[in-house]
């Protein structure tokens, strides 16, 4: 280990650059060989010696690495494979089609709401509540959707209701709520609840888009 | 006679007033009950309530049975349903949601819940856009999978032609579709100007720009150059946004070339990376890639001999305003997450300042280096002047500043540094060597008797570090490795000898790199856990399910099912012929409830004793009074007619339609009871995926054995070496003592001798030594 790839290893240097990794890989190999010149403890002979085996230890080290790495990633990919199957097996044994309904929240910008939590109530059953942090809220304000209830109804007329509770663009506590009647099929019924910024009333509404499959 | 007729026309009116009740109530099942009293010729009532128990129960059965038989069928009968119903938009439009749900939990840090969706939308909806496949190549590289990453770049290209085929097809513009488009969505920046409320459409050519310079990325990760320079190879042209990428990972896949192939560059960004730069390309401001460009010219040129472009670049480089680099959403997503930035919010202004300060400390401890390595040390030691105190480089400047100093005869500079290297770094092996210089240089310029006390401190400190060396690897060997490297073990973060230790052998990448597999394997270990906790739970929902499913099967085995048809079907049939009858000859009699039937006996009765009595008495009277009865009920029931006519038409269909569920009943019960002695699909997923987690947790084991067995193994190879490095100066310390000693008794025999010669050689022979 020389000076300057302790340099380079120091927990206070954060880099987040994507080129981060293969940059130091290639930087590294040079600076070595500029340290080798400067640094006296390596101006003796042995480090000339040493090199030929050093690399020939590297190369090894190297494929065992990768053999180890390419393992990992496998197994990495098996246990993902396993959380997706028994997440769909979950989803087919509670939430048959025929029965099932998911309701969804969406944010369209967000400048005149910023959304605390939201209240769900199917035929004035309290069904879901969802409390967003910080990082949840700036999920939905970048363009996803969350997937905050999903529940079994019988086939049949039903009445969703969602409150929404949060701050509007001076910081003071606001509601919003919305009523929307609809029928449960035979087919999966996927609700959205959008809150979008209307900007010629300077307030947010929530609209609600039944998802055609 | 008057309230007879009243009686009548009171009986009608109720009849009526029932026949409302039942036309209203015809549209339920409930209804049929009330319909077997309303009607005289209605069906015994056991039947029709026997088939409403047959109907609840059996459809709780086979709600069951449905939920196992249909899982299957349901994933392709949702999508052809829904290509039969949705337009081409709606369906564009119903990706896109399912994508931006996989968003959701990306922006939210959850990586393989995203990775998830992606898969089950894939599996369960059919979503396979060419976006949602360079979007799960990044969510993989965001985890670590980049085998897998490499793959799924490579099929996006395909897919991408596949779908803008599609689009075309279906005439759809590029900008309606889903994978072509990228809304505000991904956008990464949180205020919520203009720009960010814009749509900002990503063209198919940009999308397979991203994806081949990721592509390379990868292949260049996994050491595969020759790959990479095929894959940067097809890019011909790409706008100036993505040249800084480009150029990095052209140098990268071709280093340590100079002269590389490289696209054309659409824009002003290519004269950027010129040695020789102008006011005007200075004043705007680089980003921290384009100082990344530079930096790896900068060691090319180095590399072969380059020294004159080489410092201009890194005086450059040194110099430059480093602007706010502003990444795309897919920059971000192709970016590997360690565990601390998942757990973040956002990297911090600090971070990046931080960052950008680092960069130009790189190029000035490379330009000082460069210096040095031409024995041009006053460069060298002016360079370093100036370093940042707070720098991460700042023990190899301070080594470098060090032995600058004192080869341009700075010594109470040099001896400054020396010592505060010594104490600030005892752990290192720049402050190792330290000691000894500043020895040699003590010796050199001071007595004897300093010089030596001097070399013992040396000597002190190297037997202490061995010791301490020796303790930490005692205590190493004690402690279990998955406790050792939480990131939550104090041992990682504290300043204690022990850490400080652990801390330098984790400076080896590839102890580094076991040491993050051990920590990776121990967190897919317990995620492991819980899904071996949620299939039990599965598996017992799955066994409740059946005996629940066992229970009806046993109930409906009572029901007479056989019976029930044939009497369903016997008052199907006379229910038919009454119908028809009274339809062909119009004859509304048929349809007379109980009160009207004996009514209608009476009358018949009463011609008969009429009939028998005829010619003894004078009837004409009676048989008037008669007719006009029979007249009058006649004349109710023929009002009655086309009503009741349809109430039976509609009970017909009803117990027409009541033996068709019976039927269906029937053959779906005898069907569910077969399917009970076999396993059932769900039963055999959940034992696949509890084969599967056996698996997968052996493995875990077994490479979890082998990652501490090389830890292990590393960990002694550091200390080993650590320990030679420490013997090889102790043994120079002692040396040196020895020969300060023996000139310190040559002086003692020869007081008028002069020491300084002989200290001069030594400080060389030391420099030699280390």
């Amino acid at each position: 280990m020389n000076q300057v790839e302790h340099g380079f290893t120091n927990p206070q240097l954060m880099f987040k650059s994507v080129f981060f990794k293969p940059f130091i890989s290639k930087l590294l190999s040079a600076i070595t060989l500029c340290t080798m010149l400067i640094n006296p403890s390596y101006a003796n002979d042995d480090v000339d010696a040493n090199l030929g085996a050093n690399v020939d230890a590297n190369v090894k080290n190297l494929s065992a690495n990768s053999a180890v790495a390419s393992e990992l990633e496998d197994i990495k990919s098996q246990v993902i494979k396993l959380n997706r199957d028994l997440f769909i097996l979950e989803e087919d044994l509670l939430f048959p089609a025929s029965t099932q309904v998911a309701v969804f929240v969406s944010v369209d910008v967000g400048r005149f709401f910023t959304l605390d939590s939201v209240e769900l109530k199917i035929n004035s059953d309290n069904v879901a509540g969802f409390l967003y942090t910080e990082r949840q809220r700036r999920a939905l304000e970048k363009g996803g959707i969350q997937k905050v209830y999903m529940g079994n109804l019988k086939t049949g007329q039903h009445q969703l209701t969602a409150i929404f509770t949060g701050a509007d663009a001076e910081g003071r506590p606001v509601q919003r709520a919305v009523n929307h009647e609809f029928e449960k099929s035979d087919e999966t019924v996927m609700l959205e609840l959008k809150l979008e910024d209307n900007a010629s009333s300077y307030r947010a509404d929530v609209k609600v888009e039944e998802w055609v499959l | 006679m008057g309230s007879m007729i009243n009686s009548l026309t009171l009986v009608g009116s109720l009849t009526l007033a029932r026949s409302l009740t039942l036309a209203r109530s015809l549209t339920s099942v409930s209804s049929l009950p009330l319909l077997s009293k309303n009607l005289k010729s209605a069906l015994p009532r056991f039947v029709v309530a026997s088939c409403l128990i047959v109907s609840c129960s059996v459809n709780a059965a086979l709600a069951i049975n449905e939920q196992t038989n249909t899982a299957q069928i349901e994933k392709s009968a949702i999508a052809e349903e829904s290509a039969v119903a949705a337009t081409p938009e709606q369906q564009a439009s119903f990706r896109n949601k399912l994508y931006r749900q996989a968003l959701y939990y990306y922006f939210e840090g959850d990586y393989n819940a995203a990775l998830r969706q992606v898969a089950f939308n894939r599996q369960r909806f059919e979503a396979d856009t060419a976006k949602s496949h360079l979007f799960e190549a990044g969510l993989q590289v965001s985890i670590g999978l980049h085998h897998q990453a490499t793959e799924t770049l490579a099929t996006f290209e395909q897919v991408l032609i596949e779908q803008q085929a599609k689009d075309k097809l279906a005439g759809l513009s590029p900008q309606s579709t889903d994978s072509t488009n990228d809304n505000n969505n991904e956008s990464t920046n949180d205020n919520h100007n203009e720009s960010n409320n814009a749509k900002s459409n990503t063209s198919a050519a940009e999308l397979k720009l991203i994806a081949l310079l990721q592509l390379s990325e990868q292949q260049i990760e996994q050491g595969k150059v020759t790959a990479a320079q095929r894959t940067l190879g097809k890019i011909d042209k790409l706008p100036a946004s993505y040249a800084e990428q480009y150029l990095i990972l052209n140098q990268l896949a071709h280093w340590p070339a100079i002269n590389t192939p490289s696209a054309n560059i659409i824009g002003e960004a290519s004269s950027k990376f010129a040695v020789n730069l102008d006011d005007e390309t200075e004043a705007t401001g680089y980003s921290s890639l384009s100082a990344y460009v530079m930096l790896n010219q900068a060691l090319q040129m180095i590399e072969v001999g380059d020294f004159k472009e080489a410092e201009l670049l890194l005086t450059r480089v040194k110099n430059i305003r480093l602007a706010h680099t502003e990444t795309s959403f897919w920059q971000d997503l192709f970016t590997e997450k360690s565990l601390q930035s998942v757990n973040r919010d956002e990297d911090s202004a600090n971070d990046k300042v931080l960052q950008q300060q680092a960069i130009k400390d790189y190029a000035q401890l490379l330009l000082a280096q460069m210096y040095v390595k031409q024995a041009q040390y006053q460069a060298a030691f002016d360079q370093l002047k100036d370093f940042p105190q707070h720098s991460p480089y700042i023990e190899s400047a301070l080594f470098l500043f060090a032995f600058s100093a004192q080869q341009v005869n700075q010594y109470s500079t040099s001896t400054a540094l020396l010592d505060l290297l010594t104490r600030q770094y005892p752990h290192s092996q720049l402050g190792w060597q330290s000691a000894l210089l500043l020895s040699a240089q003590i010796k050199q310029q001071n007595t004897l008797a300093e010089s030596l006390t001097s070399y013992q401190q040396a000597e002190q400190l190297y037997l202490e570090q061995l010791a301490d060396l020796a303790r930490f690897q005692k205590d190493i060997k004690q402690l279990k490795f998955a406790t050792i490297f939480d990131k939550q073990n104090p041992l990682t973060t504290q300043n204690d000898s022990q850490s400080l230790w652990l801390q330098k052998a984790l400076q080896n990448p590839e102890l580094k790199n076991d040491v993050d597999t051990l920590t990776e394997l121990t967190l897919l270990k317990q995620n492991l856990l819980e899904q071996q906790q949620k299939n039990a739970w599965i598996k017992e929902t799955i066994e409740l399910n059946k005996q629940r499913q066992a229970r009806i099967i046993q109930q409906q085995k009572q029901t007479p099912y056989a019976e029930l048809i044939q009497q369903l079907t016997l008052q199907q049939q006379q229910l038919s012929i009454t119908i028809s009858e009274a339809e062909l000859q119009q004859n509304a009699r048929v349809f007379a409830n109980e009160a009207e039937q004996d009514w209608l006996n009476r009358v018949n009765q009463s011609h008969q004793i009429i009939a028998a009595v005829n010619g003894q008495r004078n009837t004409e009277d009676y048989q008037q009074r008669l007719a006009r009865v029979e007249a009058v009920l006649d004349w109710k029931l023929q009002q009655q007619f086309p009503q009741r006519l349809w109430q039976h038409k509609k009970l017909l269909k009803e117990v027409e339609q009541q033996l068709i569920i019976a039927t269906k009943q029937q053959k779906r019960f005898a069907l569910l009871a077969n399917t009970q002695q076999q396993t059932n699909p769900f039963e055999q997923r959940q034992v696949q995926a509890e084969v599967a987690l056996t698996k997968v947790t052996e493995n875990i084991a077994q490479l979890t054995t082998a990652t501490e067995q090389k830890i292990q193994q590393k960990i002694t190879v550091f200390v080993t070496q650590q320990q030679s490095q420490l013997q090889q100066l102790l043994l120079t310390s002692r040396h040196e003592m020895a020969a300060v000693l023996e000139q310190m008794s040559q002086m003692d025999s020869v007081p008028m001798a002069s020491s300084a010669p002989k200290a001069a050689s030594s400080l060389v022979n030391t420099k030699e030594g280390l």
